[in-house]
């Protein structure tokens, strides 16, 4: 009788667990992860210098604004340059989500990322400080021993802005 | 002088255009392109009929859907269940996704995966409420599963808030 229990017991526990690791098996190479996590670190860099050396040249970015398609750097910069006229960003942090990188092919050239950000904006005409945050979802290829970005859609999670908490 | 003049404008114009051809020189393989316009008709129509199972069999096993505001959602089961508590209250008179000029964008050799970029617009009423409007881009990484394509990943953003529909 406790055998049978047991073997039922078992039984649930693997068809509970069987469905969720089906739907999500992919364990992120921790090598790969790092390198994006330092390159995110970069793109905080260049989103401060409105550098878009890390995009290839022919790279599309979406705002999450709903802006874009912005197509190749020049454009990308113009876009960031439009920003930084308006608003003065600090506080600018993405990290993949936990199942991230995922690698495309075989090659291992070309990996998707989710990231999540989050930043302060404040209008430069005034007002409170803002804490925006969303997702993102990147196509990065290898170029070099680095990664560069070649299209990126970020949005904005609802609900609107609250204002910044200050001292 | 007029002879000068016109190698150098004709110089002058190839010089401006070269850049902007650098810059984005993907011409889509129109068949796939026609496959995956036939992908996104299949979802605008799900999204029409309200029907959860059919827009999660768009997905790949372990495909993931990233909502603005409840981040990635991962594995059919649970994108079902997020569009059926949507379809629960919201109802979409209208929904357009229509692939931007340069996508898709085949990734690899083999053909299988591709990326595109898109924009979308539709009018939904929730409940009993005013029929709204709301429009935006999305990204997309679909692979091939046979003779189809399925999502592996999609998100979006939109412009602005969704807006009353105009009614004369």
């Amino acid at each position: 009788m406790k055998r049978c229990l047991l073997l039922t017991l078992a039984g649930l526990a693997i068809g509970f667990v069987l469905p969720t690791l089906a739907q999500q098996t992919d364990t992120a190479d921790p090598q790969l992860r790092e390198q994006i996590v330092a390159l995110f670190g970069k793109f905080t860099e260049a989103w401060n210098n409105n550098d878009a050396a890390l995009y290839t040249k022919d790279a599309v970015f979406c705002g999450g604004e709903g802006s874009g398609p912005h197509y190749g750097r020049e454009a990308i910069e113009k876009w960031f340059a439009g920003g930084m006229k308006q608003f003065h960003f600090s506080n600018h942090v993405v990290t993949p989500d936990q199942y991230s990188p995922h690698v495309i092919g075989t090659a291992g050239n070309e990996v998707w990322v989710l990231g999540e950000w989050s930043m302060t904006m404040q209008s430069k005409n005034g007002g409170s400080p803002m804490q925006i945050k969303g997702n993102s979802l990147n196509i990065f290829v290898r170029d070099g021993d680095s990664w560069k970005a070649r299209a990126i859609l970020t949005n904005n999670a609802a609900p609107p802005p609250e204002p910044a908490k200050t001292k | 002088m007029e002879k000068c003049l016109l190698p150098a404008l004709v110089g002058l114009a190839i010089g401006f255009a070269l850049p902007t051809f650098a810059q984005q020189t993907n011409t889509p393989d129109p068949k796939l392109r026609d496959e995956l316009v036939a992908f996104f008709k299949a979802f605008d129509d799900t999204m029409l009929n309200s029907d959860a199972a059919a827009v999660a069999a768009l997905y790949t096993e372990d495909g993931c859907y990233v909502d603005p505001t409840a981040g990635p959602i991962y594995g059919k089961k649970a994108i079902e269940k997020s569009y059926a508590d949507m379809f629960q209250k919201t109802r979409f008179t209208k929904h357009m996704v229509k692939l931007e000029q340069y996508s898709p964008h085949i990734i690899g050799t083999a053909g299988n995966e591709a990326w595109m970029t898109g924009e979308w617009s539709l009018t939904f009423q929730v409940q009993n409420g005013t029929p709204m409007q709301w429009q935006g881009h999305c990204l997309d990484f679909c692979v091939r599963e046979g003779d189809a394509w399925k999502w592996r990943v999609n998100t979006w953003n939109a412009i602005g808030p969704p807006i009353p529909v105009e009614t004369k």
